[in-house]
């Protein structure tokens, strides 16, 4: 073989072993179909603001699903965290008298507890996630409600808070994506650079054969847990600055939404594998095909359509992908 | 000793039934029920003030709010008919639907319990309500239109955004188009989904979409701060895209005090609340049949803003 096509062909190998490439390959390809369909307005500076803006509360989410979904586990609590943190959050201030900043830690407290309970239940009990997190997220829910009295809290956040976390910088870029990248940044140097990332992968890939070899698999699981809850949390804190309300109501599809963007980004669903970056780039599809999709002039029901049909695609071309990955091994 | 006990029992017994009757002298207490389709809306709140405040002035009325937190018809009816089933004294609603509320009123009517419409009414008139107390939502809109054109609204595309198809929101559209016909005005309606940061997205896709428009108006609490969070995350937009809509939603009144937003109407929801419960009362107490009120629709623009952020805050608005 030619030195060339041997370049070649380590490149492809490089590729197809990249669990980012479905997800990047699908993005590209949708930029293009959008952005040739719209006459160039979808790559507009606007659009993509935009598109960043929307794809960040719910990535925020969607990164820390994919640290329970790579462990094996799943959490779909998280909507009604979204929902009760800026809740107890405003509550605090306005009922209470609490700075924002006090509040909001406690409020992240808040969270953190509600993932600590969630991972203990799952590991000291026994109890599939799925049951646990279905019991958190309607118990977290009907609180949310009972201490709003079931409405609205209008909530205008001091303007430092607001700056920090929902604002804009020189009134063009939002604030709350950089928070985004920050999270995805972070969560990927935890995954891919530290022990503890690879304690998660074993945990996700054979829980007994981790355990076998000295890994606390419940503690990986209860720590992850509540990495997820505190991505639900902030996500939330971030919600009532920009939309300067806390809802009860609010973060109904979150979940469904945070584990498509991270099954679109590469992560098997059984467990085992995955990728923050991947989650980044499916968090982007998913609201970019929304974004898309109105810009066509369609109505709003047409992106949940177009969204259901992504999460399929993009499964049958990761399993297609997992099995050459292992034809190349 | 116990026949010291047995005595100082029986006087507690007998104690206890004097102080009793006293209570059968007093007044029954009405119990009123507002039953509403989505009762996690903050709209709610000047409702039930209203409500609470019309049940002190009478004396003998408990006021609760029952029915679905997020908007579902379905709920809302099967609410409904708990309450009559339940034998409350007074139903207060909005009949978002021409048929569902009809054979639940009906059972109510027949039960004796008066029920009275409030914010939205059956135009069919196939309901048995006694009232209704609320403004037209075709008058609504009339108004939003008639503000849209003072506030400098000029000839060109313009967009109306609801979170859904509803009977009222559609009543409201129909109002707009009414006072924007034949001058110029291309005027599209479009659905975002009820949640905050879809309806943000789906607004800000249609911008794109659609260069030049003149303005993007919201018809319910939803998209009404939807546009407003727009326009504040795009303010190169001030002065190009005219904004305004409905209802007292924090957001909304912070775009208005900043000069985004040029107006939102107030449908004087304290009302929808206060007056039902005054004429269930009186109906009830003195067999004084309710009349229809018509509350009409408030206006809100930068010059009243700090008095109704205050009256916001307050419950009234």
């Amino acid at each position: 073989m030619e030195l060339s096509e041997k370049k070649n062909l380590i490149n492809l190998k490089v590729l197809v072993k990249n669990r980012e490439t479905v997800p990047a390959t699908i993005l590209i390809l949708m930029v293009i179909i959008f952005s040739f369909l719209s006459g160039g307005r979808y790559l507009s500076i606007f659009n993509i603001i935009a598109v960043s803006q929307q794809a960040s509360l719910e990535g925020i989410v969607a990164a820390g699903m994919t640290l329970i979904l790579i462990s094996g586990e799943i959490d779909i609590s998280v909507g009604s965290n979204y929902a009760l943190t800026p809740v107890v959050v405003a509550l605090l201030v306005k009922e209470v008298g609490l700075t924002i900043w006090l509040a909001a830690m406690i409020g992240m407290g808040v969270a953190l507890l509600i993932g600590f309970i969630n991972g203990y239940v799952v590991t000291k009990l026994k109890i599939s996630s799925f049951i646990v997190t279905l019991a958190m997220m309607m118990f977290l829910r009907g609180y949310a409600l009972i201490l709003t009295h079931a409405r609205d809290v209008g909530f205008l956040p001091p303007s430092v808070f607001y700056q920090i976390l929902g604002g804009r910088i020189h009134t063009k870029f939002p604030v709350m994506v950089i928070w985004f990248i920050l999270t995805i940044l972070f969560l990927w140097i935890l995954l891919e650079k530290t022990p503890f990332g690879n304690r998660i992968f074993a945990t996700g890939c054979n829980q007994e054969g981790a355990r076998k070899v000295g890994i606390n698999t419940d503690k990986v699981k209860i720590k992850i847990f509540m990495i997820v809850s505190a991505c639900a949390g902030f996500s939330g804190i971030i919600s009532l600055s920009y939309l300067s309300q806390a809802s009860p109501v609010q973060g109904n599809l979150l979940p469904l939404y945070a584990i498509a963007a991270v099954v679109i980004g590469g992560t098997s669903f059984s467990g085992g594998s995955g990728t923050v970056i991947g989650t980044l780039v499916g968090a982007f599809i998913a609201q970019g095909a929304i974004n898309g999709v109105v810009l066509m002039g369609a109505t709003s029901y047409w992106p949940q359509i177009f969204m259901g049909a992504m999460v399929i695609l993009a499964t049958i071309l990761t399993t297609w992908m997992d099995k050459l990955r292992f034809r190349i091994d | 000793m116990k026949n010291l006990v047995k005595i100082i029992l029986l006087m507690i017994v007998v104690l206890g039934l004097v102080i009793g009757s006293f209570g059968l002298g007093y007044a029954a207490n009405y119990e009123f029920r507002l039953v509403w389709g989505a009762t996690g809306q903050a709209f709610l709140k000047p409702v039930i003030k209203g409500m609470e405040d019309a049940a002190k002035m009478c004396g003998n009325v408990n006021v609760k709010v029952v029915g679905p937190v997020s908007d579902s018809a379905s709920e809302t009816v099967a609410t409904f008919n708990a309450m009559v089933d339940a034998n409350v004294d007074a139903i207060i609603t909005a009949i978002g639907d021409p048929t569902s509320f009809v054979k639940p009123a009906t059972r109510a009517k027949e039960k004796g319990i008066p029920v009275i419409a409030c914010c939205i009414d059956d135009l069919t008139g196939n309901t048995p309500r006694m009232a209704f107390v609320g403004s037209d939502s075709i008058s609504q809109g009339e108004v939003m239109g008639r503000a849209m054109l003072e506030y400098g609204l000029t000839k060109g595309k313009i967009a109306l955004f609801q979170h859904m198809a509803h009977a009222q929101l559609k009543g409201r559209i129909d109002g707009v188009k009414n006072i924007l016909a034949g001058k110029g005005f291309e005027i599209e309606s479009v659905i975002t989904g009820s949640e905050m940061t879809s309806a943000i997205a789906v607004i800000e896709a249609y911008l794109l979409a659609n260069p030049g428009i003149k303005g993007i108006y919201g018809v319910d609490g939803i998209t009404t701060p939807a546009c407003s969070q727009v326009m504040l995350n795009h303010p190169e937009l001030k002065g190009k895209v005219h904004t305004g809509g409905t209802d007292l939603i924090p957001i909304t009144l912070q775009a208005i005090k900043e000069g985004y937003t040029d107006f939102t109407l107030d449908q004087n929801p304290y009302l929808y609340g206060f007056y039902p419960v005054i004429a269930a009362w009186l109906y009830l107490e003195y067999g004084i049949d309710p009349v229809n009120v018509n509350t009409g629709m408030s206006r809100v623009n930068i010059d009243n803003i700090d008095r109704m952020i205050e009256l916001a805050e307050q419950g009234y608005k």
